[in-house]
């Protein structure tokens, strides 16, 4: 199931900007997520992942690494999914994120219960 | 340098989804302007985030903006955002535990900041902040 580059989920440019990139290959997708993820991106990276999902994807592989900004609303999305995963039949991975993501996940506990792997 | 006047920034955020980021953008111009290079940006962005965050949730049924300042003392930053949120007043809301900072928006103010508390009145609900500066 090929899942071309689709057009970018935006915000309004004042406020945090955030996209994401998906690729597929076989029943592994892979999100790129882009910008800052807050309270008011949060939704983007959620349907993204629900619509892929139910796409029919098993492996979701969510790339960090363009991220320059996470808190913890952005921190507690990539968990339920986490968790949703371990429910449910499908699993989730996360590609490290710089330096100020990672911290984010290190200072709340949470680097260890989630699953990384590399690019 | 005795007696300068530290820069104050006073925001008016409506109580949206998109307050969190225009904060972030906003304290990190006027940090930007400051003669203060001890702090931190991404730290201060991340407190600030939890910070609005908190507030738009505690605000979400009241109107009123929401009210952040900033300012540098000697050897602090300090953060104080005001909401009109308030448990027990006019406003009829079903009472809700995660009305406060909880969680790991919590854990990571509490990591983070060097000191912190909540004040609430008649007219709403005050969370502020402080971060030490390097030197």
């Amino acid at each position: 199931m090929p899942l071309e580059s689709q057009p970018p989920d935006r915000v309004s440019p004042d406020a945090a900007v955030f996209r994401c990139e998906v690729s597929g290959k076989r029943d592994t997708a892979k999100v790129r997520a882009l910008g800052e993820l807050d309270l008011g991106t949060v939704a983007i990276l959620d349907a993204k992942l629900a619509e892929l999902r139910e796409a029919g994807f098993r492996l979701m592989i969510v790339d960090l690494s363009g991220l320059s900004f996470i808190d913890s609303t952005g921190l507690r999305c990539l968990l339920e999914w986490d968790a949703e995963a371990r429910r449910g039949n499908i699993s989730i991975a996360l590609v490290q994120g710089p330096r100020a993501v990672q911290r984010v996940f290190e200072l709340t506990g949470t680097a260890a219960r989630l699953r990384f792997v590399d690019a | 340098m005795n007696g300068s006047i530290a820069t104050i920034l006073e925001l008016s955020l409506a109580p949206t989804p998109k307050a969190p980021a225009l904060a972030r953008a906003a304290v990190s111009d006027w940090l930007a302007q400051q003669s203060n290079d001890g702090v931190i940006l991404d730290v201060v962005l991340l407190l600030v985030s939890e910070l609005v965050t908190n507030s738009v949730r505690h605000a979400r049924m009241a109107e009123e903006p929401l009210r952040l300042t900033a300012w540098v003392g000697e050897a602090t930053v300090r953060f104080e955002i005001w909401d009109s949120g308030s448990d027990g007043t006019v406003a009829r809301r079903e009472p809700r535990r995660d009305n406060d900072l909880g969680g790991f928006g919590l854990e990571l103010v509490t990591r983070l900041s060097s000191a912190w508390g909540v004040e609430r009145d008649v007219t709403g609900t005050t969370v502020w902040l402080e971060v030490t500066t390097a030197g």
